[in-house]
């Protein structure tokens, strides 16, 4: 009997992996037209036109983690990080509403013929942020996750992504001959994603950045096409180790592959953040556990957010001694009155970084 | 009425029961399919849903040329007989070496449907669309039936392994000898038909395509690749 229950669920889960493709492929072969939102092309030029604010100095999309089960709906932890972001981030248009599991930017919730069912598990995981049936979304998002990492399928899925983030691009006001700089910030599975996308944004004349918080990186061709990644991670992360093990492309024994080019000619730079781990206390958007022997007191989540300013620094996206927050400020980040301090200009030697 | 039904709950059961004894590669299956002429039907099937179920694993290239679904189905039921054609001059090859080597040899067509037989792993082959290790279980499921290839050489030849070993290497020797003596004509035609029903050959990547879909006025603007 339970020899035929663990059958059973083997050949579940196998089937649903096989089936995991067939979103971006039937999008891709126009069989369906599920949540399927109008194409950058479709953008009424009236729209285009009635757009002519000042552009922000450069746009960061944040590209959720597997967790997500919408543009809008992410794990609680995210938020206080996403805030913060958003508020150091004063010159940039932080832009988080992009879906990255799904080709079409169709939320779980969505217009979908499992909606309902994530919607009890959307509560559900409300209620209980541990809840077992929330790993459901974790799988589904895994399985679209290696999907973009695939190189039968990722040409299809990453440009459905690309075409996503391209048009919300335009939606907030992006215009590609302003050439402002295009960030892609990627939370574990949406590291992968990000660097997929690359390939197809890389043809904006916009520089294109990504940074990677945890991400598990395949050695995707896209990496031959952006500007640099930085791959933050941390040392009690193994998850994110399993990109190195998973994709052969990433050991050293094959130097020609678009990862080992990429690492060959500079354009990765991989960053430990100490001992962060991937989940739960201690992550990279923790901002209440103090990190050990940090000389300014900070919790993992606030030096995720330095590194990230300290990186945009150096591209010159931002100017030395741009306002962060304080360490204090970080307990309530939508508090009003919040004070700043400085930090530290970039090539000035910080031991905690 | 009631009678074809029963026909046909019955073939499927007897089907399930090949594929079980097959994959498990069990001797007595092979008894029953090299003494009963009446198991073709049952080899027949088991070859075609190899076949049809490879087909649907590797399909990636159907769905980025865009086929409409009635010729995606056509296409795997087009795989399907393919594949029992291909199996069938693989069984005639390796009956034909066997026959020449040994002494004990049963008559052709027992062991043509017992090489039919090692398809079975293969009705698996949508597993193939598994990302990731999709190609890596698609390598088991070759090297599964490739075991299953050899067990039956050798029960069907009554030979020891190396014997089987060395009949199925000459066999595969002879099919690239064959493809590049009568392959190329039979290769286009194959390629012909598969255009006419997929619109095109199933040695395309999906970088190919996108490719050729990027010169398309109707292709994203990404994909185009033209921006000011």
């Amino acid at each position: 009997m339970i020899t035929y229950l663990l059958i059973g669920v083997f050949l579940l889960l196998f089937v649903t992996a096989a089936l995991a493709p067939l979103e971006s492929l039937n999008w891709w072969a126009g069989w369906t037209r599920e949540g399927e939102k109008k194409g950058p092309t479709e953008l009424s030029e009236a729209e285009a036109a009635a757009n002519n604010e000042a552009e922000p100095d450069f746009y960061v999309i944040y590209l959720s983690g597997i967790g997500a089960i919408s543009g809008d709906s992410f794990p609680e932890e995210e938020y206080p990080f996403l805030h913060g972001l958003e508020e150091r981030l004063a010159t940039a248009k932080v832009i988080t509403d992009v879906y990255p599991y799904s080709v079409t930017n169709n939320g779980l919730t969505g217009q979908r013929q499992l909606a309902w069912l994530w919607r009890r598990i959307e509560k559900l995981r409300f209620k209980n942020p541990n809840s077992v049936l929330s790993l459901l979304v974790n799988l589904r998002n895994a399985l679209q996750m290696l999907v973009s990492a695939d190189r039968r399928y990722g040409p299809v899925y990453n440009l459905g992504i690309a075409n996503e983030i391209y048009r919300v691009l335009r939606e907030k006001g992006y215009r590609p001959e302003n050439k402002r700089p295009i960030i892609l910030l990627g939370w574990s599975g949406g590291g992968q994603i990000s660097i997929g996308a690359a390939s197809y944004l890389a043809a904006l004349p916009s520089p294109l950045y990504v940074i990677s918080l945890g991400g598990m990186l395949s050695d995707d061709p896209g990496l031959e096409k952006l500007t640099h990644l930085w791959h933050l991670y941390g040392v009690a992360d193994p998850l994110q180790a399993l990109g190195g093990v998973l994709y052969a492309g990433r050991w050293p024994i094959l130097p020609n592959s678009p990862w080992n080019q990429a690492m060959a000619n500079g354009r990765i730079d991989i960053i430990c953040l100490g001992a962060y781990t991937h989940n739960g206390k201690g992550n990279y958007f923790d901002m209440e556990t103090k990190l050990p022997n940090d000389a300014r007191g900070r919790t993992h989540g606030e030096k995720t957010l330095d590194m990230i300013i300290h990186i945009l620094t150096d591209q010159k996206l931002l100017t030395p001694g741009y306002q962060v927050w304080a360490a204090t400020a970080m307990q309530q980040p939508s508090a009003p009155g919040v004070t700043f301090s400085e930090v530290a200009p970039i090539g000035a030697s910080d031991p905690s970084i | 009425m009631l009678e074809l039904m029963q026909n046909f709950f019955t073939y499927f059961d007897h089907l399930f029961q090949v594929i079980r004894y097959a994959l498990a590669l069990d001797p007595r299956l092979y008894e029953f399919v090299a003494t009963n002429p009446r198991s073709s039907g049952l080899v027949l099937g088991v070859v075609f849903l190899a076949g049809a179920s490879v087909l649907l694993g590797q399909s990636v290239v159907l769905f980025v040329n865009r086929v409409r679904r009635g010729r995606f189905l056509f296409s795997l039921l087009l795989n399907g007989i393919m594949y029992v054609i291909s199996y069938f001059v693989w069984g005639v090859t390796i009956s034909a070496i066997g026959r020449f080597l040994f002494e004990f040899a049963p008559g052709p067509w027992a062991i043509v449907r017992m090489v039919g037989l090692s398809t079975t792993p293969l009705i698996f082959g949508f597993f193939i669309l598994i990302p990731w290790m999709g190609p890596f279980i698609g390598k088991i499921l070759n090297i599964w039936g490739f075991l299953i290839l050899v067990s039956v050489v050798q029960f069907g030849f009554q030979v020891g392994l190396i014997g089987a070993l060395v009949t199925v290497g000459l066999g595969w020797l002879a099919m690239i000898l064959l493809n590049n003596l009568v392959g190329k004509p039979i290769a286009a035609m194959r390629n012909r038909i598969w255009r006419k029903v997929a619109g095109t050959t199933l040695d395309a990547t999906a970088q190919d395509l996108l490719l050729q879909f990027s010169q398309s006025e109707h292709a994203p603007e990404l994909l185009k690749g033209q921006h000011p």
